[in-house]
């Protein structure tokens, strides 16, 4: 059995392949377009999922589409109905969006489908599943638990914002749900908005600067603009959200609440602005905690699953975890909508069609590495195409090399394997550095990436000494959670520093891997496990050899604005229009030095700023 | 060109759209006290959790329907 998972049409397109429920291939779209969250049909993840699996689209016995279309656009109506007089611009324009092409989503699909193949019945083989439906999927089924619960946290699906049920074998019945307009995934993209950071994108962005703030203003949050009841159920007032009936995310009356008018994109950052980025999150991470005791004790179950845009929120993941209310926790790396499209597929295959699940005790994801990959032929015949100049090493000389020059302070490029799937890089498409070097958070953020100053970088670990390190006993794999150092490997702060707020804190060493301890001391943790990524392993393994340092910088491989790279193509422009060093593609080495400086290009303005 | 023409319709048709649909649905929704989305807090209320009324959510027969 071959089922195709399609989320498309709002942002973050993506495509799955499933065969005989096993995950063979998931990919999202803009890695091969190169437009950020790009939303259009998956033509490219379709064509690379099946080309990776050597099948025609004939082969293919059903298509899902992670999302019901009229329901969709029944909550359009409605909202626009509820809001009169007021939005009359707003619904012009969704009108517009709407009457033009997604109401008929069906007919765009099956048209796509036929350029393909008109050997198939695609009418018989296109199903839809629902929004929640499809993250309750992406969260369950590749889970290693037989049972558990279910909690669905995003921005909206048709109508539902947040839903829980339970996963029992094969099978998952969702029971209740928060309908939109009131959504945490939204009430916290207003607070992205009002800070100036893009929705959709800024939301990690507001995550790390909640760490320099105070939550000052939780209280006024919860007294005005959100109504918490005990299981964890919530109500926005509406009056101090644009988002129902305007293209504004926030209302004057929000604006007034908290003093001043929103923050203009690429201003400088206020001690305000980092306390209300910590109070949203603080009241955020609060409802997360109540939503899933509530739903651990209305199931009855000790596992708890999670997907939707929230659970991205690895802040709050931690949290959950620290506080000791569940057994075992499961988050889905992608779990926002590109991860549609592999719940599709699976509730098509387990709901649908009532297939028996046999359940991985690690999970069923692979460590998510389930992109294109490129054998060491195709990198070397890419990179002579590109005139690069390059050396081709044996495994122990390449690691050698990579690790000295790693402990040299040098930002290196890491292209190996198959790409991940999700938000993540994971050590397929990543960007490494020396975790201890008290400059390399400063020189990756500035030179290599073009970001923000303020964002923390991430450690991989490896998982073996993971407890000598962190304060966090559970596998990490995905990035998914965050958890603090030992103390033992912190430095303590005296007088001056001790009493620093703000960004002021940002260049303060605070223990002795300085570049991914983030100011509270808190790390968003990759654990490395030698069965999924042995290459990655490996590279650590010797970096441990040599420094007695398990801990490697792990950011993704693009910069400000871009897609992470997918091709050894992507990979070389990246190289060459940032300050990165090193390259490693497979087997193949490259010198910033050795390189033509001709072939470099005004790589930053390529991209739009996020 | 079809794109271009079916949106200069989408255009025109949209105000149409609004008046006879969207205005006296919402003025009689108003007149008998209901609405389709709650946009205030109700303090009497111990929780606003929504059961999952549609039963054949996520049932084979459901997959096929867009709504």
């Amino acid at each position: 059995m071959k089922i195709l998972g399609i989320s498309a049409f709002y942002h973050d397109s993506a495509a799955t392949l499933l065969v005989d429920g096993k995950i063979v291939a998931s990919a999202q779209e803009e890695r091969f377009t190169r437009i950020k969250h790009d939303k259009n049909y998956p033509k490219e993840s379709i064509k690379f999922c099946l080309d990776f699996c050597e099948l025609s689209i004939d082969d293919i016995d059903y298509i899902c589409f992670y999302e019901k279309p009229f329901k969709k656009f029944d909550r359009l109506i409605k909202t626009h109905i509820s809001f009169f007089p007021v939005g009359y611009r707003y619904f012009k324009e969704s009108m517009i969006e709407w009457l033009n092409s997604k109401i008929f989503l069906k007919r765009q699909l099956l048209n796509e489908l036929k350029k393909l193949s008109l050997n198939s019945n695609w009418k018989e083989k296109l199903v839809f599943s629902e929004h929640h439906l499809s993250h309750a999927a992406s969260a369950f089924y590749p889970s290693p638990f037989e049972n558990s619960a279910i909690l669905t946290i995003d921005g909206v699906g048709e109508w539902t914002t947040t839903s829980y049920g339970v996963g029992k074998g094969n099978n998952i019945d969702i029971f209740k749900e928060i309908h939109f307009p009131h959504s945490l995934g939204l009430l916290y993209s207003a607070f992205t908005s009002y800070l100036g950071f893009k929705v959709n994108s800024g939301e990690y962005k507001l995550m790390g600067l909640a760490a320099y703030g105070k939550p000052i203003y939780a209280d006024l949050i919860k007294d005005n603009l959100v109504d918490i009841k005990h299981d964890g159920s919530f109500r926005l007032d509406m009056s101090y959200f644009g988002y129902g009936n305007s293209f504004q995310m926030t209302t004057k009356k929000f604006h007034i609440l908290f003093g001043l008018a929103p923050r203009k994109s690429e201003t400088d950052i206020s001690q305000r602005d980092m306390d209300l980025a910590a109070s949203i999150q603080l009241v955020t991470e609060q409802i997360v905690m109540k939503l899933s005791q509530f739903v651990l004790k209305e199931t009855g179950q000790k596992n708890l699953v999670l997907a939707g845009g929230v659970a991205l929120n690895c802040v709050s993941n931690g949290k959950l975890l620290k506080e000791e209310i569940l057994e075992n926790i499961w988050i889905q790396p992608a779990a926002g909508d590109a991860g549609g499209s592999l719940g599709a597929a699976l509730a098509t295959y387990y709901k649908m069609l009532k297939s028996p699940r046999i359940v991985n005790k690690d999970d069923s994801m692979q460590g998510g590495y389930l992109g294109p990959e490129y054998t060491q032929d195709e990198v070397e015949s890419s990179l002579n195409d590109l005139e690069a100049n390059f050396s081709v090493l044996k495994d122990e000389d390449l690691l050698k090399i990579t690790c000295d020059s790693l402990i040299d302070g040098k930002a290196i490029g890491w292209h190996q394997g198959r790409m991940e799937f999700g938000p993540r890089a994971l050590g397929s498409r990543s960007i490494l550095g020396d975790p201890r070097s008290p400059e390399m958070q400063k020189t990756l953020n500035l030179k290599v990436k073009y970001r923000e100053s303020f964002r923390p970088f991430a450690p991989s670990i490896l998982y073996e000494n993971l407890s000598e390190w962190f304060d966090l006993e559970t596998k990490s794999p995905y990035m998914a959670i965050v958890s603090e150092i030992k103390k033992t490997h912190r430095k303590d702060m005296y007088g001056k520093e001790k009493n620093s707020f703000g960004l002021d804190k940002l260049y303060l060493q605070r223990s002795s891997l300085p570049a991914i301890t983030h100011v509270d001391y808190s790390a968003r943790i990759q654990t490395v496990h030698e069965e999924t990524n042995p290459k990655y392993h490996a590279l650590i393994s010797k970096f441990y050899e040599l420094t007695n340092c398990p801990v490697l910088i792990n950011t993704s491989f693009n910069i400000r604005g871009e897609p992470i790279v997918n091709s050894p193509k992507d990979a070389f422009r990246c190289f060459m229009g940032t300050d990165m060093d090193l390259l490693v593609i497979g087997n193949c080495v490259l010198r910033k030095e050795d390189q033509d400086s001709s072939l470099s290009q005004d790589y930053k303005n390529n991209f739009k700023l996020d | 060109m079809i794109h271009q023409i079916r949106k200069g319709i989408i255009s025109f048709i949209t105000p149409i759209l609004y008046l006879i649909i969207i205005c006296p649905v919402s003025l009689l929704l108003r007149l008998i006290n209901k609405k389709f989305i709650p946009v205030k807090f109700d303090k009497n209320k111990n929780s606003y959790w929504l059961i999952k009324h549609d039963k054949k959510s996520g049932e084979a027969e459901d997959f096929y329907k867009q709504f």
